[in-house]
């Protein structure tokens, strides 16, 4: 029983020794980084008009960044490309940021964290009467950019590229 | 003793014969036949093999039952031992994790206390100086500070990119958005989006994964329900 004793002190010692130390730096060392990190970010939707009127060339040059998506067979259904707007969000971490496109629909941003690698966004979409479209939470590299397809519009469809990257 | 008489009594002789159900005399009798009769010895032969296939079958399916149901009551007694193992360790007294832990812990507790709320202090020290802005945060959202004359909905014919709009009103952090630059992006190294939670309005949506040949991108497809074309409503 007495060694049982001395066991337990010299293990709570020890464990005192390596966790206190751990916490007093560790705290301070991790803290600040992360919060650097996680609590700004810039978005931007690019609102694309996908047509089936045929244009040329089918994918403009301001479209570069979306080749690769919009030569995709999920768009062959569509002749041309149009850039409608480009429409920048700035978001602090925990607070909404919302912005109505040209298009009447309306974006709503909030920076739910990140690191200096990827950012977690929660999104929101609504239609130009102000019903839900779409509501979500992820998580995406820096600077990826996610697709919402489908928005309605007289002309054809809307895409939306949504990029977003930690600052 | 009619022809089916003696057929029968020739098919009851072969299977007596062949379990060796016969007494001496009646086998003796039987061979003698046996060796006249090249029919019957053919009849014997083929109820041999008969036998050989079903006896042989189950005689292996025998072999394999036991052992399988062996096994099988082994360990049920195995997992029944288990259990009451089990329940009488938990019956007994055996003290909680906690308190099995603390005996460990009580000696260090008070520095180890102490040393946590250091810590907790200085890092609360370092939040609260390190970035002056965090310490300004303003309470209502990124809104512009001039009061927004609320436009009526805008047309749905979206104009081209020349056309210089009034600033969207609805609360926007982005001031003066007709001056509004594109923000620029680096080239991702992957577009793939980790979706943790979404849902749809309208009828329904989907999510799709676009492979290219940098990596794959994220398409959430959504449905609008029909609107009308010409947005003259107003509010």
């Amino acid at each position: 029983m007495t060694k049982t004793r001395q066991t337990n002190r010299l293990l709570s010692t020890g464990l005192a020794l390596v966790i206190a130390p751990a916490l007093a730096f560790g705290g301070t060392a991790l803290t600040p980084a992360i919060a650097d990190a996680a609590d700004k970010a810039d978005c931007q939707v690019t609102s694309v008009l996908a047509s089936k009127e045929k244009k040329d060339p089918r994918i403009p040059k301001e479209l570069n960044f979306l080749k690769e998506q919009l030569e995709n067979d999920r768009f062959a259904a569509y002749n041309s490309f149009k850039l409608l707007e480009r429409k920048p969000f700035k978001l602090t971490k925990g607070k909404t940021s919302k912005g109505k496109m040209k298009s009447g629909h309306e974006f709503g941003f909030t920076l739910l964290g990140g690191d200096d690698k990827r950012v977690k966004i929660h999104a929101s979409l609504l239609s130009k009467s102000g019903k839900k479209l779409l509501d979500t939470d992820y998580g995406i590299e820096n600077n990826g950019i996610m697709i919402v397809g489908g928005g309605k519009h007289p002309d054809g469809k809307i895409i939306f590229a949504i990029q977003c990257k930690s600052v | 003793m009619s022809d089916t008489d003696t057929t029968d009594q020739k098919y009851l002789d072969l299977q007596a014969y062949f379990d060796g159900e016969m007494d001496a005399a009646e086998r003796e009798r039987f061979e003698a036949e046996l060796e006249r009769d090249t029919e019957l010895r053919s009849e014997l032969d083929d109820i041999g093999v008969m036998r050989e296939l079903v006896v042989g079958g189950l005689e292996s399916e025998a072999k394999d039952v036991p052992q399988a149901r062996f096994e099988q009551i082994w360990d049920e007694i195995d997992a029944t031992i288990d259990r009451d193992a089990r329940l009488q360790e938990s019956a007994g007294t055996r003290p909680s994790i906690w308190a099995r832990i603390m005996p460990w812990l009580r000696p260090a507790a008070l520095p180890m206390a102490a040393t946590a709320a250091a810590a907790a202090f200085v890092v609360v020290v370092v939040n609260s100086t390190g970035d002056p802005s965090n310490t300004e945060a303003p309470v209502a959202s990124n809104e512009p500070v001039q009061a927004p004359a609320q436009e009526p909905a805008p047309s749905a014919e979206p104009p081209s990119q020349e056309e210089a709009e009034p600033a969207p009103k609805l609360a926007v952090n982005n001031p003066a958005p007709a001056d509004e630059e594109p923000v620029d992006f680096d080239v991702p190294d992957s577009n793939e989006a980790e979706v943790e939670r979404i849902e749809f309005g309208g009828h329904s949506g989907h999510i799709e994964q676009l492979e290219g040949s940098r990596g794959t991108t994220t398409v959430i497809w959504i449905e609008e329900d029909d609107e009308p074309v010409d947005s003259e409503r107003s509010l």
